[in-house]
């Protein structure tokens, strides 16, 4: 669960950046969340992927 | 800013995801549900398919914010020249085509714009080279050494008013200097914008310091 908490506040600080863009399309911020923001939000729905199969993988391995 | 969102609906349903996003997120943190199915399948929503459509559309609404007059303003350097063409008295290339409706706030783009096949991705490059000069060697330039030091990179291609102006038009060659230069502006040896011509396309361009 700390994972994915991890991967909740990433989320948001990708989000963040990409909506700092969107109101303010200035060179920064247009960066920014192109690349950050993107790497961030990656990042985070790697982390929940990774969470979300073993869990299932463990579910599994419990049920047999 | 709600006129300019409401303007475009890319700006909208980059914000509605995003809002919808970190509200389901922000009940994750603060509920700390138990990672039942149902929690999986709302953060699938949170995490992976909202954000993915808040990028997607960011990206778009990002490069269409890239082509704006703003945009290229937004660095200090480039402020004469937009000023210039926010000038509705000036009568430089530059202005009159950004009071003319085709091109309007996107004057900057559709005159330096690339127009080949890969013209798009091609000046987006050139733009990412333009951010990451003015970020490391002219963010703290002034204006005065900034109009001696920045040119244009390579001369300006009479393509490029050729994609408007093709020169087939018998209006245009009704002109004696268009029809008499005709071979020369089409291979480029004659630019559109020399001084004489239609040119300096900016106030301060081939101007000797």
């Amino acid at each position: 669960m700390t994972a994915l908490r991890v991967s909740a506040v990433l989320t948001l600080l990708g989000l963040a950046l990409m909506v700092w863009s969107i109101v303010a399309p200035t060179p920064l911020p247009v960066m920014l969340a192109m690349t950050l923001g993107q790497l961030f939000g990656t990042v985070a729905f790697g982390i929940y992927l990774v969470v979300v199969v073993r869990d299932i993988r463990r579910a599994r391995a419990a049920a047999k | 800013m709600v006129e300019w969102i409401s303007s475009n609906p890319i700006f909208a349903v980059a914000l509605a995801c995003a809002g919808g996003s970190a509200l389901l997120v922000i009940w994750f943190l603060v509920r700390r549900p138990l990672l039942t199915h149902a929690t999986k399948l709302v953060l699938l929503m949170a995490i992976g398919i909202l954000p993915i459509a808040t990028a997607t559309t960011g990206n778009v609404a990002g490069f269409e914010a890239t082509k704006t007059r703003e945009f290229c303003g937004s660095c200090h350097v480039m402020t004469p020249y937009s000023d210039d063409s926010n000038d509705v008295h000036s009568t430089t290339l530059a202005s009159r085509h950004a009071r003319n409706k085709l091109f309007g706030d996107e004057n900057c783009y559709g005159c330096h714009a690339n127009y080949g096949m890969y013209g798009t991705v091609l000046t987006k490059l050139g733009g990412l080279r333009h951010v990451y000069l003015y970020v490391l060697d002219y963010r703290n330039t002034s204006l005065a050494d900034a109009r001696k030091s920045i040119h244009i990179r390579t001369p300006f291609q009479n393509s490029t008013c050729m994609h408007c102006h093709s020169t087939e038009a018998p209006i245009w060659n009704a002109v004696k200097e268009h029809a008499s230069l005709l071979p020369r502006l089409r291979d480029g040896s004659i630019s559109c914008a020399s001084s004489g011509c239609h040119g300096p396309a900016h106030p301060f361009s081939k101007v000797p310091m």
